[in-house]
């Protein structure tokens, strides 16, 4: 696996974070194949077990969300592809799953999955705010004069943004935490389910278990930790955000937010907590920030409030199989559901 | 083997990638088209349309209405 996805994703990975993604080939929470041709790996795909959380839905849907499907190019005629998805489709009674999802941003997959039977639910954009807009410039234009005058515009440009979004008093206590931390303290990880479920509110959303989310945190594919920040008023947990680092194309350094949530969507806490997490990775470096805009209306209006705009080439569209012929279809449309990239870290 | 299913295994594949009924020894090879993802779209054609189910390492064995034919023949 480890050299499938290093080929994927243009980069020498490390066995220790592929496993840590794949959450330890742990069959509960994660079922990977991986196709060989002459002893060699020639293919994988993959399905991350979970619950989802439908409101007024009688019976929560098992799922399996689809990952990490991918073949190498020199074996793209040894019809690997349809014999993976056949395996997963037929593993699906035998793991007890009700359905597949995935959210994908590339528009030939999507039509692909159309095609096998998947229906579209809905779309998500991408939220993105320049931290460092002369080194974006320099490195995505490749223009030399902005790479030399980028130090000193991107410092004037931070501290006209700073001004720009002093925060409100939001009245919390922010602490800022290694994500790998939280994994070892139930009683925390036991608040965290509580306030994401609360986030979700009267939306689909993934049944976060204490489990499931310490085993999320263990790391993503590229070794990047996550790093949270939790909000307390008068020591209640009333916030968190979660984000890393990423690399993306043109070696631009991005920090990723994963997830952002409040006790009762309070948009002072959001704010708050997407202002830590924005200092904190331009700090280690981050150029941009990213946000999957799927957590609903008022954290997005206080990111576009912030600052934050819509990628014009970043759009997530959201697709189930379901072959179960339920009279309980998924709910459609964006403002059903609550999905960040804590859901799926697509990074 | 009956006429009837290789003749419909040749308008399933074609209805699948597009084009007029296939020859009978049609393959990925001499169809452009007849790519992975359109052989997935095959294959689950073919069992909505004759009842059956292929096992996954059957898929990539399915290469021509001919074997097709005597694949979903041996099935039913």
């Amino acid at each position: 696996m480890t050299e499938l996805l290093s080929q994927r994703d243009g980069c020498d990975l490390e066995p220790e974070h592929v496993g840590r993604a794949l959450f330890g080939f742990d069959e509960a929470y994660c079922v990977t194949w991986l196709a060989e041709v002459g002893g060699a790996p020639a293919a994988s795909t993959a399905l991350y077990l979970r619950t989802l959380c439908v409101p007024g839905r009688s019976e929560q849907p098992s799922i399996g969300y689809w990952a990490h499907l991918f073949v190498l190019p020199e074996y793209r005629k040894l019809m690997l592809y349809p014999q993976l998805v056949f395996a997963m489709r037929k593993a699906m009674a035998e793991l007890g799953l009700d359905m597949i999802i995935t959210a994908t941003r590339r528009p030939a997959v999507v039509e692909g999955h159309l095609k096998l039977g998947f229906k579209g639910v809905c779309s998500w954009r991408v939220l993105v705010k320049p931290l460092k807009p002369f080194a974006l410039l320099a490195k995505h234009k490749g223009i030399k004069v902005a790479s030399l005058v980028a130090p000193a515009g991107d410092a004037l440009w931070s501290a006209g943004q700073s001004i720009l979004t002093r925060g409100g008093e939001s009245g919390v206590e922010l602490q800022t935490l290694d994500a790998a931390s939280i994994q070892h303290d139930a009683d925390l990880l036991d608040q965290l389910c509580e306030l994401l479920a609360d986030s979700a509110g009267q939306r689909a959303a993934t049944d976060w278990t204490p489990d499931l989310l310490r085993i999320r945190l263990d790391g993503c594919v590229d070794g990047e930790p996550y790093t949270a920040f939790l909000a307390k008023r008068d020591g209640v947990l009333v916030g968190v955000a979660m984000c890393r680092l990423a690399t993306r194309g043109n070696n631009i350094r991005t920090g990723v937010i994963l997830e952002l949530a409040a006790r009762d969507d309070d948009r002072d806490v959001l704010r708050s907590l997407a202002t830590a997490s924005e200092r904190e990775l331009a700090k280690r470096g981050a150029e941009a920030m990213l946000w999957l805009d799927g957590a609903g209306e008022g954290t997005s209006d206080v990111l576009r409030g912030m600052g934050y705009r819509v990628a014009a080439d970043e759009m997530y569209r959201f697709i189930a199989f379901d072959p179960s012929k339920t009279d309980e279809p998924l709910p459609s449309g964006a403002p059903a559901w609550r999905f960040t990239f804590l859901d799926h870290d697509a990074f | 083997m009956p006429d009837s299913v290789l003749n419909t295994t040749c308008e399933i594949i074609g209805d699948a990638l597009g084009l007029p009924p296939v020859a009978q020894d049609a393959s990925p090879e001499s169809i452009e088209e007849w790519d992975s993802i359109a052989h997935l779209n095959i294959v689950m054609a073919l069992e909505g349309a004759f009842g059956v189910t292929f096992d996954p390492d059957e898929i990539p064995e399915l290469v021509s209405p001919t074997i097709i034919a005597q694949r979903v023949e041996a099935k039913r």
